[in-house]
């Protein structure tokens, strides 16, 4: 049986599909039983989303940065 | 067009590369225009401040052109440029003050001896970050983001936001890729732990 320190140690690989059979096995072994690890889970993965959906803000390119780049241009 | 994307079509590049090479105003004009708005985005989500991120953009132009004489003709424009923005913010980076204050042990998750985790009651489901409209939560994940240690950080960046993959990140900021897996997990979890316990209004 997985610990909870354990879990962690392998939560990228669960979440990027790469552990294998039996160590998946173990791992949803334990998150049957540890409802900490179950809501951990789930907020670490919330929080890899929101991550992501934060970096996708309104792209501007003000004119003034194009008209300083093509200054410097060889 | 999105980051490191190409702004032309494959057989279409080194015409415009050729042109550039030939000092065309107006194929230099259409490569600014075209390729600097991704780029200066790019920059912003590294550096975190527009001043920065317009000078590392200004810099990533310079050598572009400088490097364009030289530019093998297989290159893609897209994410050749997308790697040589990044460098050059990571670099603008490396010479900005430390802006955190929090070291990773103080954000990782404990355990007892047991192996079990210790109970933190904020990160539960329904906790007060799931249920903010999402405008808020960009300013409050921002914010966050910056409480890290900049050599997590930088990783996080690069790979949930960038989009690179652990090799690309690797080799960028000259790690193992094994180091960049583990600084992303703990970087994570170092945001979580941000977001979740209320350290962020």
């Amino acid at each position: 049986m997985m610990t909870c320190r354990e879990i962690l140690d392998y939560l990228v690989d669960y979440l990027d599909g790469t552990l294998s059979p039996a160590q998946r096995a173990l791992f949803e072994e334990h998150l049957a039983i540890c409802p900490g690890c179950v809501d951990y889970l789930h907020s670490y993965h919330h929080t890899v989303k929101c991550a992501r959906a934060a970096a996708n803000v309104r792209m501007d390119l003000p004119e003034e940065v194009v008209q300083a780049v093509l200054k410097i241009r060889v | 067009m999105t980051t490191g994307a190409s702004l032309l079509a494959a057989e279409a590049e080194p015409i415009l590369v050729e042109q550039l090479r030939g000092g065309a105003s107006a194929a230099q004009e259409a490569f600014v225009r075209g390729y600097a708005g991704p780029m200066l985005l790019s920059a912003r989500r590294l550096l975190g401040q527009e001043a920065s991120a317009r000078a590392a953009l200004q810099e990533a132009f310079a050598v572009a052109f400088k490097d364009l004489a030289t530019l093998d003709a297989k290159t893609r424009l897209g994410p050749w440029l997308h790697r040589l923005i990044i460098k050059t913010a990571l670099a603008h980076l490396r010479n900005q003050p430390a802006a955190v204050a929090r070291t990773m042990d103080e954000l990782l998750p404990r355990f007892l001896d047991s192996g079990c985790q210790t109970r933190s009651p904020e990160t539960r489901r329904g906790s007060p970050l799931e249920k903010r409209a999402l405008p808020a939560d960009s300013e409050c994940i921002r914010a966050a983001m910056k409480q890290l240690p900049d050599e997590y950080r930088t990783v996080l960046l690069l790979r949930d936001i960038e989009g690179l993959d652990t090799d690309a990140a690797a080799q960028l900021l000259d790690l193992k890729s094994a180091v960049v897996r583990m600084r992303l997990h703990r970087a994570r979890q170092g945001l979580c732990s941000l977001l979740h316990s209320g350290a962020v209004p």
